[in-house]
């Protein structure tokens, strides 16, 4: 017979609802207080995006009597895939938006809402903005990308209010998606497309896809230049057999070696300066700058000369510090910074935690990596790998994996935008818990 | 004495990795990021894989991995596999209710 006291146990509430009512007192007289959260072990898991909440959910799977707390900033979150579709116009925000409710109700997983500061791994415990501490046995990374503006003379965090990168989530999102209809017929929406490695290497090319569908649909004379930073792009083949199909030449790619790297901007004029010297003006633009980890990960000096942290592969426990996991597109690993590969990577981390809370050694396994994109709302294309994953490293296994095919027909091409929304849906209840 | 040794050790050993969570739940789990949680899909288009019998999951896959099955992606991601390894996602994923 399991009691009250006995469930609170296991959930890891007596801490958080002990030291919830005291905090306050706390607070008052200035004083730092601590969040103290019982249970065989304590997890914190700074960041509820794929790979945060994914390595939550399967921590408890597989052991539920290990306590596990998600510290994230916001009680919403709006999913980078699909957030394309929005900007496209036949998909609302709403339809991005995921809550942590069945994460805490049916996984027993506890919930700060707020942003972790600074990390002592020696003390083992983060520190909270609002100064509050909470200790941890494992601590799990997982706070994503932040942007180098400074890689481009000229931008600024500031200019995002003007030209947006649209590269979480959200507010940016709708502020791109209100330019483009804001935007005249005739006009031209420009991409600025930084170098690898960023956040969802074809994002930009599903992004142009589906502008363009709803420029063809609404405003057919505009133009779309894709300014890049790299000489070819992932389902490159694919994508320009799409466009040159469904949108004929709207769409523009202007690679770097023939000035498609853009080295300034201004945003005020909304003119951009390539490095062959040409300045072109845009209607809209959607600026995408280069990127790092996560602040988080440099300030706590688990980041390498790239910016990227650095992993034991068969873990993910950091390599500079014990007891520090980095997952997601934080970490450096050799498999592209997707949603789906946060997911793994939660899976990987959560076996090793739970293995060597467990006193036991982690198992090696393999993994998986596949990404829709979508060329129109109903042409789709794919990418897949399949990686093994021991203390060599994680490997793509050769001979598996790889794109859709090229000069597919039409329905098999309907049937892959078809599989995006069941690997959308399917991805994101594995990911936050399905009710 | 040393015999006695090496036989507690290797029983330690066997205990160390017996208990690990199962590479074969991390294998079966990525498959649930499009077939759905515990392989059962959230939608209807899509296709469930839990509580099949083994030896029908464990022929599909190995059909795909041949080629003999076209697909979209399984076709793909199926040569990522050892024979042994769909075997045992196969068990597995019979298992899931």
């Amino acid at each position: 017979m399991i009691t009250r006291r006995d469930l609170l146990k296991l959930t890891g509430l007596v801490g958080v609802a002990t030291v919830a009512g005291v905090d306050k007192a706390f607070s008052m007289s200035q004083k730092v207080s601590e969040y103290e959260i019982k249970g065989k072990a304590h997890v914190v898991v700074v960041g509820g995006g794929f790979g945060g909440s994914t390595v939550a959910k399967y921590i408890k799977i597989f052991d539920k009597d290990i306590a596990v707390t998600i510290i994230e900033g916001s009680d919403k979150y709006y999913t980078c895939p699909f957030s394309n579709t929005v900007i496209g116009g036949f998909k609302k925000i709403e339809d991005l938006e995921v809550d942590y409710s069945i994460l805490k109700g049916k996984y027993g997983v506890n919930f700060i809402k707020g942003h972790v500061q600074e990390i002592d791994t020696t003390a083992k415990h983060v520190i909270l903005s609002d100064g509050k501490k909470v200790k941890y046995d494992k601590l799990v990374l997982s706070p994503g990308i932040s942007f180098k503006y400074e890689a481009v003379e000229g931008a600024t965090p500031q200019m995002a209010e003007e030209i947006p990168h649209a590269w979480k989530a959200g507010p940016q999102t709708l502020l791109l998606r209100k330019q483009l209809e804001a935007m005249p017929d005739g006009g031209t929406f420009i991409m600025v497309i930084p170098p690898m490695p960023y956040r969802c290497p074809p994002g930009p090319y599903e992004r142009a896809s589906l502008v363009a569908w709803y420029l063809k649909n609404n405003k057919p004379k505009s133009k779309i230049i894709l300014l890049d930073a790299k000489n070819n792009f992932p389902k490159q083949k694919l994508f320009m057999e799409g466009w040159s199909a469904l949108y004929g030449d709207m769409v523009e790619w202007v690679s770097s070696d023939v000035g498609g790297k853009v080295i300034k901007i201004d945003p005020k004029e909304k003119v951009v300066v390539t490095s062959s010297g040409e300045k072109i003006k845009g209607d809209v633009i959607n600026f995408i700058p280069h990127q790092k980890a996560a602040d988080i990960i440099s300030s706590s000096k688990l980041a390498n000369e790239k910016g990227w942290a650095d992993i034991n592969p068969k873990t993910f426990e950091s390599k500079v510090a014990k007891d520090v996991f980095v997952i997601g597109d934080s970490s450096n690993t050799i498999m592209p910074k997707s949603g789906f590969s946060a997911n793994s990577h939660g899976k990987v981390a959560a076996a090793a935690i739970v293995s060597q809370i467990n006193g036991k050694e982690p198992e090696n396994t393999t993994v998986v990596n596949t990404c829709y994109s979508l060329v129109s709302p109903t042409y789709g294309i794919s990418v897949a790998a399949v990686y093994n994953v021991s203390e060599k490293g994680i490997e793509a296994v050769k001979g598996a994996g790889g794109v859709s095919p090229a000069g597919a027909d039409e329905k098999f091409r309907e049937k892959e935008a078809i599989y995006a929304q069941v690997w959308y849906d399917n991805i994101v209840a594995d990911t936050w818990g399905r009710g | 004495m040393k015999r006695f040794l090496t036989a507690g050790v290797l029983a330690l050993c066997f205990t160390f990795t017996a208990n690990a969570v199962e590479s074969v739940k991390v294998i079966a789990a990525t498959c649930f990021g499009c077939h759905g949680p515990e392989g059962k899909t959230t939608n209807k288009k899509g296709y469930s894989i839990a509580g099949k019998p083994a030896a029908v999951i464990e022929k599909t896959l190995l059909q795909y991995k041949e080629g003999k099955l076209k697909g979209t992606v399984m076709n793909r991601l199926a040569k990522g596999y050892t024979d042994e390894e769909i075997k045992k996602v196969a068990e597995y994923l019979s298992t899931l209710k």
